[in-house]
């Protein structure tokens, strides 16, 4: 029983590592030109990374 | 004999403990416990550590360093167990262990060096070209947060941290457009004619970029095109009081200041379009990653070149881009 409960989905880290492939994406993209990356871009994008995985890791842990 | 009834003394309060709270807490408890220390409410202690964050980043030391030498307040103002420093180098009786200290500083070293390679590794991945690499790196870290966190491998929250260090900086470098082509250090040139003004024009990685033009003859009615590429560093170019400037900058982060046309901040993009006349031109196509980027007419005008800096004041600098209108005489 205690090892079904150790399985559960981790959703902190789920969107942790969502965001970080999405930035991954991102650069990827800017890399091989397809966009142009801009401070304008990527300072949102980092920031609402770094917010989503802030809010999923308070509600875990409201949930908890 | 006469029996003493001996009562026992009454507890005299020890002295003021501060710890942190158990149950007024948003991410230690040091900003509660701190209320509760100084029976004040905690939200003033909260707005000044917001506050400090900004104002040098002075909380960004003393909440993690409260944090680490306080224990937590078990509800009845006693300590619930040892504070998380000595719980690391000692264990759970709390009694500081010599062999746990060195492991816990040779930890700590090896995990600044292994982020420190990390951050440099991704910046020079990026700037070198690489940046693809840095991405699909960055996206298998992703994924395998990813996976585990689908099948609830807690650690793999871990791998999270790596994934920050690498985005932050590389995503930094693509955002400013740093390119690392062009050599590091000091690079000084004084071209002293038009043909031997390179067809790429001058580059450099990182490092201090001046090119004087002052001996070089421009010729009226002509205009000669000068592409300038700076990865991260200062560039100054100096030209001829009798030149008319045209720029075209961008910067991703920095500083620019075209015969005293200046702008700063983040995605700069400035142009400077010379009015008609015929004195010769310079057309200068500038790039700068992170810098800053200065044309003058003299050396002493320019803030960055430390051997003059601090010179100018006689008064010339105002007459800039004089050229371009007609008023510049030789």
């Amino acid at each position: 029983m205690r090892r079904s409960g150790s399985k559960r989905l981790d959703v902190p880290t789920l969107v942790g590592g969502l965001a970080a492939t999405g930035v991954g994406v991102l650069l990827l993209l800017d890399s091989v030109g397809a966009i142009r990356l801009s401070f304008g871009w990527l300072g949102p994008a980092l920031f609402a990374a770094i917010g989503a995985y802030l809010l999923a890791a308070g509600l875990a842990k409201r949930h908890r | 004999m006469t029996e003493q009834s001996e009562q026992p003394p009454e507890p005299t309060p020890g002295p003021r403990r501060f710890l942190r709270s158990r149950d007024d807490r948003i991410v230690a408890g040091v900003c509660g416990g701190l209320g509760r220390y100084f029976n004040a409410d905690p939200v003033l202690f909260r707005v000044g550590a917001v506050v400090l964050v900004f104002l040098g980043g002075v909380a960004f030391l003393a909440y993690p360093a409260l944090w680490l030498f306080t224990s937590v307040d078990d509800g009845t103002g006693e300590p619930s167990r040892p504070s998380p420093i000595r719980r690391v180098l000692g264990g759970a009786d709390g009694r500081i262990k010599a062999g746990r200290v060195a492991a816990v500083i040779a930890a700590i070293v090896g995990g600044a060096l292994a982020l420190m390679a990390l951050v440099i590794g991704a910046v020079w991945a990026t700037a070198s070209g690489g940046g693809a690499w840095v991405a699909a790196v960055l996206i298998a870290i992703g994924l395998g947060a990813v996976a585990g966190a689908l099948t609830g491998r807690r650690r793999a929250a871990w791998l999270l941290v790596p994934a920050l260090v690498i985005a932050a900086p590389a995503g930094f470098v693509a955002a400013a457009d740093v390119r690392f082509d062009g050599g590091f250090g000091d690079k000084h040139y004084r071209p002293t004619a038009l043909s031997t003004l390179p067809a790429h024009g001058y580059k450099i990685s990182a490092g201090r970029l001046r090119v004087d033009l002052r001996d070089v003859s421009f010729v009226r009615g002509t205009t000669t095109r000068l592409p300038i590429q700076v990865g991260m560093g200062a560039a100054t170019i100096i030209v001829p009081r009798q030149v008319c400037v045209q720029s075209d900058t961008h910067l991703g982060a920095g500083y620019v200041n075209v015969l005293g046309d200046e702008e700063g901040g983040l995605d700069v993009n400035r142009d400077l379009d010379g009015a008609g006349s015929a004195a010769p031109r310079v057309q200068l196509k500038a790039k700068v990653g992170m810098g800053a980027l200065e044309v003058v007419h003299r050396p002493q005008d320019s803030q960055f070149d430390d051997r003059h800096h601090g010179r100018s004041g006689s008064g010339d600098s105002t007459v800039e881009n004089a050229a371009c209108s007609g008023a510049a005489t030789e």
